[in-house]
């Protein structure tokens, strides 16, 4: 409940306030629940009733600037929407050119499915081939440079000599950023940080990416049990993702992990008032415990089909898809 | 005139005050006084003008680290979100609590200061980022604690890291106790050998003991700072019995996880979980998986399986980040972890 007097407005004089207050109007909910028609004509009779309209438009025209701005239908397909290759060509070719910017991504699977390989890949695809800044929020302690480092290796191949090869790899390392964070206040706090950083310095910064894996290591200590504290700190780490993509315009991927459900099929961790928060979900699994073949498919999107699957490979040089032969690249 | 004023302001980075006779007319006033003060004093003020202005934080009350209590008090007197800038004073009196419960409440409000160029995060009071460059540097230069069975330190990647949680799974009798043992005499292997040079901390005993030596691991750290290792053995035991509320089980797991991952990272330690494995029914028949659960399998960054095939040990190594799966073969002898007696076929799994 903000009051009006906060709002700092000029043509708020103590008179205009005490007038606001007789007629019960304290809060800035009670004046827009008030009826205004008869607020204005009740002001008509009193000797302020100039200061107590000119408040009454400026209060109004404040709310206003408020709100976001209405996008029209062609306004938005001409932004265009662009995407952040996952540098393998099958996942690339699933998701329709890689991860959505100004979506959420979910990643779900069992242990050692490739979730954290996958997210990986995309921070080192990002730093080199968009030469974009990258934050890796690491909540497991599964961040490996040298993993990341590889898999800049298998992305630079041959296409460059040696010097150049190792300036590339090292500039678009610096552009990764990787946080630890062991508890959702923590990551709140962090996420609320960056929104707002991102929203002061508009045209300095050029993180496109952010990752998390995982959300679930996180949530899940305080899910459940007696309070619902567990589960309204769900839904905020929900709602500053969203609000972080939609306002922001970036890339968000997540990881979360399966529990059992029903039959043999693992479904994904944190119930079904997280479905609503990625806009899109996609599964993983491992094709058989022998093999390095894994299986992506899509649970949840907008855009696509749910039916569609893909598999790929995890090589020593990062993800690759299950049909090629892999070189073998030493870093 | 009042673009000079800023002006003048900017240019020695103060802030001023105009305060006016009346309200009516900023520029038909009487008496004017400007009243100039120093930066540091005056964090959050908000010009009339608008033209500086303290990066407002505002946090959901509700992601506050606050007790019930507080929260419901909070929120019944119209809190729903709070910002740094609050006065305590006018808090403690709308939510009628104490000066010192509103100061505390806060305290907790993070504040941010917006004059950074681009993304500084590792600059963040309590975040410590560091970029990808730097971590590999770190990474190349850290020693690993052997395990002295040369296969095995091949697999994990010349032996167990530090700032990481590495779990080590089998049936009993197979070794992961000799292992532990193990890794707490190698990681006192003096540095000028090569080893880490540091102590070992070995927990065994209840649940109780064990949850309880935990949560007061972080004082013990400030008082022993060269401890390099810590051993829990087992997890398992006190977890798997006694619990009717799975829900409080897993919620249980996921915390210690996360408070033995801290600790690892925070410190600098090399923490080795020990657990059991049990056998879990599918299609294809009976399969011997890790004990605890999906919930505890994402709670360690590495994951090895201990398993006798053919009268012989091997080791498997099924999660990790940065290697690939392997198998290595090990033998357990008088003089503790040792390798494979002969090189005998290696099975893929079992």
């Amino acid at each position: 409940m903000v009051l009006l007097e906060n709002l700092k407005l000029p043509s708020f004089t103590p008179a205009v306030r005490a007038f606001f207050a007789a007629e019960g109007i304290v809060t800035v909910e009670d004046f827009v629940l008030h009826d205004l028609h008869k607020f204005l004509a009740v002001a008509e009779q009193s000797p302020v009733s100039a200061d107590v309209k000119e408040a009454v438009t400026e209060a109004l025209s404040y709310l206003e600037n408020l709100q976001e701005k209405w996008k029209g239908g062609l306004g938005l397909s001409q932004q265009g929407v662009r995407y952040l290759s996952l540098g393998c060509r099958s996942i690339d070719e699933l998701l329709q050119g890689g991860i959505q910017e100004g979506t959420l991504t979910e990643l779900v699977g069992a242990s050692s499915t490739g979730k954290t390989q996958i997210c990986m890949q995309a921070a080192a695809c990002a730093a080199y081939n968009h030469q974009c800044s990258v934050i890796f929020v690491d909540t497991c302690g599964a961040f490996s440079s040298q993993r990341v480092a590889h898999m800049l290796g298998g992305i630079l191949g041959s296409l460059l000599q040696v010097e150049d090869q190792r300036t590339e790899l090292t500039s678009a390392l610096k552009r990764i950023e990787r946080i630890a964070v062991f508890d959702v206040f923590a990551l709140l706090t962090f996420l609320q940080g960056i929104y707002d950083t991102l929203q002061a310095g508009a045209e300095k910064n050029r993180l496109r990416l952010l990752i998390i894996d995982s959300v679930s290591s996180v949530i899940s200590p305080v899910l459940g049990g007696n309070h619902s504290q567990g589960h309204a700190l769900m839904i905020s780490v929900g709602q500053i993702l969203k609000k972080l993509a939609a306002r922001q315009r970036l890339a968000i991927l997540i990881t979360n992990h399966t529990v059992a459900g029903i039959g043999s099929h693992p479904r994904p961790a944190l119930g079904g008032s997280w479905k609503a928060v990625p806009h899109t979900r996609l599964m993983l699994s491992h094709e058989s415990p022998r093999s390095d073949i894994y299986r992506m498919s899509i649970l949840k999107q907008t855009s696509m089909s749910c039916s569609k699957q893909t598999t790929f490979r995890i090589g020593k040089a990062g993800l690759l898809p299950s049909d090629t032969r892999e070189n073998a690249t030493e870093l | 005139m009042t673009d000079n004023l800023r002006q003048f302001a900017k240019s020695k980075h103060l802030a001023y005050v105009v305060h006016v006779s009346t309200a009516e007319n900023i520029f038909s006033v009487d008496i004017m006084l400007i009243t100039f003060v120093s930066f540091s004093h005056f964090r959050g003020l908000e010009d009339r003008f608008g033209w500086w202005q303290e990066e407002e934080v505002l946090m959901d009350v509700v992601t506050l680290p606050l007790p019930p209590s507080l929260r419901s008090k909070l929120h019944a007197a119209g809190y729903t979100t709070i910002d740094c800038n609050v006065s305590p004073v006018q808090l403690a009196r709308d939510v009628s609590i104490t000066h010192e419960e509103a100061l505390g409440i806060i305290k907790l409000v993070p504040s941010f200061n917006s004059s950074r160029d681009g993304l500084g995060f590792s600059s963040t009071g309590d975040f410590c980022g560091q970029n990808a460059w730097d971590l590999l540097r770190n990474e190349k230069a850290r020693r690993r604690i052997v395990t002295s069975c040369q296969e095995l330190d091949g697999i994990l990647g010349s032996g167990v890291c530090t700032k990481e949680v590495t779990e080590i799974c089998g049936v009993p009798g197979v070794g992961k106790t000799q292992l532990g043992i193990q890794l707490a005499i190698n990681v006192q292997i003096p540095m000028a050998l090569g080893g880490l040079g540091g102590h070992a901390v070995y927990i065994d005993g209840g649940i109780t003991q064990q949850v309880a030596v935990i949560n007061s691991m972080e004082k013990f750290m400030a008082e022993h700072s060269e401890v390099r290792l810590i051993v829990i053995d087992s997890v398992t035991f006190h977890f798997r019995q006694g619990f009717d509320d799975m829900a409080l089980r897993t919620r249980l797991l996921s915390t210690l996880s996360q408070k033995l991952m801290a600790l690892a990272q925070q410190h600098d330690l090399a923490v080795v979980v020990v657990n059991q494995v049990t056998n879990k029914i599918t299609s294809e028949g009976s399969e011997v998986v890790p004990a605890l659960g999906e919930s505890w399998s994402h709670a360690c960054t590495n994951r090895l399986i201990l398993y006798w095939n053919d009268g012989q040990r091997f080791a498997s190594l099924f999660k990790s980040p940065s290697r690939p799966n392997a198998t290595a073969a090990y033998d357990v002898s008088a003089q503790g972890i040792t390798d494979a007696a002969q090189t005998s076929k290696k099975a893929k799994y079992m």
